[in-house]
């Protein structure tokens, strides 16, 4: 397992979900993981995505893995 | 295609059903036996279930004539000839509980903590530290244990010789090796499912 790198990946798919119309739950079920996986996925807590994943989340929301997936330094103020 | 006429869906149940089953029984051979020697020692009569020292042929014929003992078993060069003592004492029921004792406790708490761990595992907790733990404190206990309680039941089986024939037995370490098998390979064990309680770690965070 990787040290952590005094970084981390951010999910953030808010903007694309208003400009598609679309709720957290119907791209949950459309993508085809619980609300719950798809929560922990935005408020950051996942630690790994799978590309099956990531690829329902691009295909539904009709964007790259890049307009999704940002990488940002850890803030040590948590 | 595999056969599947040997699969047993639920043996992980039928496993842990025999170790309860296990663990049961010891515990009733215990106390069955506390309390079968409580009752002979305060009624002064017959144990249902005597206790049984082996003594070396040679020493037959010098058997200190106690009321309670008698002697049965094949009669033949270089073996033990089996004594059972009807009306121990109370001296002889110590050191026959010493000997048996230790050694059935620890299988008892094996067979308990195993029926425990297997229940968790049907539950799915199988790779979790609990039963990391577990597993650790069955390898020390058997390691340590057994070596003790087998010198102990060598030792004790010598003394109760010593109580009734003038004889006594000679007494060398002994080293269970079954035993300490068991004991290497559950830590081992333990390893192994430390390493999966890891990974089930590392991919419940995964989406």
């Amino acid at each position: 397992m990787p040290e952590e790198s005094g970084f981390r990946v951010v999910v953030t798919i808010d903007e694309l979900l208003e400009d598609r119309g679309l709720t957290v739950t119907e791209l949950a079920r459309r993508v085809g993981i619980t609300l719950a996986n798809l929560s922990i996925l935005k408020n950051g807590r996942a630690k790994a995505i799978r590309f099956t994943t990531l690829t329902a989340i691009c295909r539904e929301l009709e964007c790259q893995p890049g307009d999704i997936l940002r990488v940002v330094p850890i803030d040590p103020a948590g | 295609m595999t056969s599947n006429r040997w699969r047993r869906p639920n043996w992980l149940r039928e496993l842990e059903i025999a170790a309860w089953v296990v663990f049961a029984a010891i515990t009733a051979a215990v106390v069955f036996h506390i309390g079968a020697a409580v009752y002979q020692l305060t009624t002064d009569s017959e144990l249902v279930w005597p206790i049984t020292v082996p003594v070396p042929l040679d020493s037959i014929g010098r058997l200190t004539p106690e009321p309670g003992a008698m002697a049965t078993g094949d009669v033949a060069a270089n073996t033990d000839v089996t004594v059972e003592l009807v009306r121990p004492t109370i001296e002889q029921h110590a050191w026959f509980l010493a000997g048996w004792l230790p050694g059935t406790a620890i299988a008892a708490v094996v067979a308990f903590t195993l029926a425990r761990q297997l229940r968790l595992a049907r539950q799915g907790l199988l790779f979790s530290a609990q039963v990391v733990r577990a597993l650790r404190r069955i390898g020390w206990l058997v390691l340590v244990g057994t070596v003790l309680a087998v010198n102990l039941d060598m030792f004790a089986t010598g003394m109760l010789v010593a109580d009734i024939t003038p004889d006594s037995l000679a007494f060398g370490m002994v080293l269970p090796f079954g035993w300490l098998l068991v004991g290497f390979v559950a830590p081992a064990m333990a390893d192994v499912v430390a390493r999966g309680a890891r990974m089930r770690e590392d991919l419940e965070g995964v989406v």
